[in-house]
């Protein structure tokens, strides 16, 4: 017999890949998240995530963080983005380097290093939640201006010209041409931003002491506490906000693809 | 051709995936030599730091020699006892000894999944030669001794920076509701030891009156001892409710939740109060006086708790090996190197470890101006017919933080396990104490979204032209 080898075989490690590593664990999670510690199947994991008071205050917190944590970086980067890409300065692919070079440091140490600072400028013991969410714009800030000035530079120059020939100011320019334009860079930055801050627990614990209990924290503390049908019911919940955020958002479109920016 | 080979390599790197996924925790027996498996806390042997040689290693060359046989230790560490538990539900049989805490080896014990010491007790002479004949003593009271031999021990209380909080200050648990240290204390994220504060801060008066009943002499030894184990084990809803109370204030007030943090933040004057285990009270004073801060160690007068971790043997372990390991690690000299690198407490007493003490930094000469005597003979026993007595100067630093007084134990009781039940009650409550206030995070969320919307808005209107200049239709305008 000849052994017929086509292309298709070379998908088989990722298929296994993927079965293992994915499609398993989303099984074995479901599994837990409708049993109790029984093994009898429960919808009460579910029910408990909204009338629990520790889970509605962790989704809130989360919800808080992540969103003021956006608006800041969307705040703080589009016009960094906007001055990168626009004024054609020699020196921006530098300036660019130089918001990417802390991701190549580890964000834990990162942090830890935030941490002393903080305790310098008497900062440290002051709010957990603005401490938190300062740290989380300090960590994911570059997430938020790569696919700003991705999309930002890629935008073809004749249309702001026509749009000035056409008597626009530079504010009407911005606001009915620029702005519109870039807003898949937007929303591709929110989602690279909002999703991980919802969870990221790193920034919380150090900075802010484990006086706050974001989602990501919550489910640690459950699987601590030997709980998991109820760590892995939240671990759903959260996968169906996040899935749910990525469908309105559009990005499970595949045209003009500027999620990542370039940076993955 | 080509095409085999690359239908080969495909397979042998699925091979070699699932493989590497069904080899874990399968346990290596190449050759037929013997291997001893354990599961020890994080950095919790010593390590030579020049050859980077272990205590294990040290026991595998010494076994060898002794007996001539091939032994290798698989040595892993674990991170909470919740998570050793879980391994040993999980994948029983996976360790032939295991060094959890007090409350977890009364639970395994509980639900019969532990070893019995019986036929190997004889293999273990060091143990029972050196061990303290306070913990042996304490070990028999519980009938702890069938299934487990100590390993480190000591107390809970605070380290304090006495530059900012005074003696008297932190000699009451009331210290971490004591607004004067606002952000400045700390709780540990374990919910078991946090639980005990609760419950000392909710019974703060009852226990403070036993005491003074006790010192009075109103109230015998037994009965304050039978006392406090009921009262700091009180697991009832009334309690737990206060519990939940007091805790509440307690984490208002305090500057953080940690369990090894607090060590640096103690060190670096980020914070003045650490609820700590007295073996982290004596790393710290360590580390402090290196940078030439003082800080000091107390046991609140209202009792605490001294707690241990003990070496047991899970269900079907090789109880033979087992027993050379730990009467290897319980040889004076090693309990010495043990405690010089971890700074914890060793259960093992005797003269060897007596004499290392009286060289150590933390006594001082009988002469000396201020010295005072520490009777540790119910730790040590008789030291060649004579009282343990050493002298210090400091009487709330390092010295009785590794070894408690007399006076210091006797307010000292023992944690007990809980049921699940209890536990999933007590878990409850610890998760609403973490949990923040939630019309503070209501009030944010709705305060962006204004603001948000505040802004599309805006961006609206722009774009319609409300705000800019409006074109004339019909014209260019030439700058």
């Amino acid at each position: 017999m000849k052994l017929a080898f086509s292309r298709k075989h070379l998908c088989i490690p990722y298929a296994v890949f993927l079965v293992l590593f994915v499609i398993a664990p989303i099984l074995i999670m479901l599994y837990y998240a409708f049993t109790d510690s029984q093994g009898t199947f429960t919808l009460a994991n579910f029910g408990k995530i909204f009338t629990d008071v520790p889970t509605i205050s962790a989704i809130l917190t989360s919800l808080a963080v992540a969103l003021l944590t956006t608006f800041l970086c969307l705040l703080i980067g589009y016009p960094v983005a906007y001055i990168l890409a626009r004024t054609g300065m020699k020196s921006s692919s530098t300036l660019l380097l130089l918001f990417i070079t802390p991701m190549w440091i580890n964000f834990v140490l990162r942090i830890n290093a935030f941490k002393e600072f903080f305790a310098m400028i008497n900062l440290l013991d002051k709010s957990a939640f603005f401490n938190t969410v300062i740290g989380m714009v300090y960590d994911f800030l570059p997430f938020m201006i790569l696919p700003l000035y991705t999309t930002l530079i890629k935008m073809d120059k004749n249309v702001i010209e026509a749009s000035q020939d056409l008597g626009a100011n530079k504010f009407t320019t911005f606001v009915q041409v620029i702005l519109p334009l870039s807003m898949p860079g937007i929303i591709s930055g929110i989602t690279m931003v909002f999703m991980p801050t919802m969870t990221n627990y790193v920034v919380s614990d150090i900075l802010g002491r484990m006086q706050i209990t974001i989602l990501g924290k919550l489910i640690e503390n459950y699987f601590m506490q030997n709980n998991w049908n109820m760590g892995a019911a939240i671990s759903m919940f959260l996968l169906a906000i996040m899935f749910l955020f990525t469908f309105f958002t559009g990005g499970f479109k595949n045209e003009d693809n500027t999620r990542g920016g370039g940076l993955w | 051709m080509k095409k085999f080979i690359c239908l080969l390599l495909t397979a042998m790197l699925t091979l070699t995936c699932l493989s590497a996924l069904t080899a874990c925790g399968q346990k290596k027996t190449a050759g037929g030599e013997l291997v001893l498996r354990i599961c020890n806390c994080e950095d919790y042997i010593y390590v030579d730091e020049e050859t980077d040689k272990t205590l294990v290693d040290e026991f595998e060359e010494a076994y060898e020699k002794a007996t001539g046989l091939d032994i290798t230790v698989e040595y892993s560490t674990y991170g909470t006892n919740e998570i050793l538990y879980n391994n040993l539900k999980i994948n029983p049989g996976s360790y032939d000894l295991v060094c959890p805490s007090d409350y977890m080896i009364q639970k395994m014990i509980n639900e019969n999944m532990l070893e019995k010491f019986d036929d190997v007790k004889n293999d273990v002479p060091n143990y029972f030669e050196y061990a303290s004949p306070y913990l042996t003593d304490l070990f028999d009271e519980n009938d702890w001794t069938d299934y487990a031999v100590a390993y480190m021990w000591g107390t809970m209380g605070y380290v304090y920076n006495p530059k900012y909080v005074s003696h008297e200050e932190a000699s009451t648990w009331q210290v971490s509701l004591n607004e004067k240290f606002a952000n400045k204390t700390t709780l540990k994220d374990s919910v078991r030891d946090t639980y005990f504060l609760g419950v000392a801060l909710a019974k703060l008066e009852e226990l403070r009156a036993k005491n003074e009943e006790f010192t009075k002499g109103t109230l015998t030894k037994e009965e304050y001892a039978d006392y406090l184990v009921k009262a700091y084990n009180d697991t009832s809803e009334k309690t737990i409710a206060e519990v939940e109370k007091q805790l509440k204030a307690a984490k208002k007030n305090s500057f953080s939740l940690e369990v090894d943090e607090g060590k640096g933040d103690m060190v670096k004057g980020n914070v003045w109060l650490n609820f700590a285990w007295s073996g982290d009270a004596v790393y710290a004073m360590d580390d402090a006086e290196g940078l030439d801060t003082i800080l000091c160690y107390s046991v609140p007068k209202e009792g605490s708790n001294v707690w241990f971790d003990g070496w047991v043997m899970p269900k079907g372990a090789n109880k033979k090996l087992a027993a050379a390991f730990l009467d290897f690690i319980s040889d004076p000299e090693n309990a010495c190197k043990n405690m010089d690198y971890i700074g914890y407490t060793s259960s093992i007493a005797g003269e060897t470890v007596f004499e290392r003490l009286q060289e150590s930094d933390y006594v001082c000469d009988e002469t000396d101006k201020d010295a005072m005597p520490v009777d540790l003979t119910y730790f040590f026993g008789e030291i060649n017919g004579e009282p343990a007595i050493v002298y210090t100067n400091e009487l709330n630093r390092q010295l009785l933080a590794q070894y408690p007084s007399q006076d210091i134990i006797a307010r000292c009781t023992i944690m007990e396990y809980f049921d699940d039940k209890t536990n999933d009650r007590v878990n409850a409550m610890w998760n609403r104490v973490k949990a923040g206030n939630i019309w503070l995070y209501v009030g944010i969320i709705g305060g962006i979204v204004v603001v948000a919307a505040v802004a599309v808005v805006f961006i609206v209107l722009a774009k319609k032209g409300v705000f800019g200049k409006k074109v004339k239709k019909g014209y260019t305008r030439v700058e």
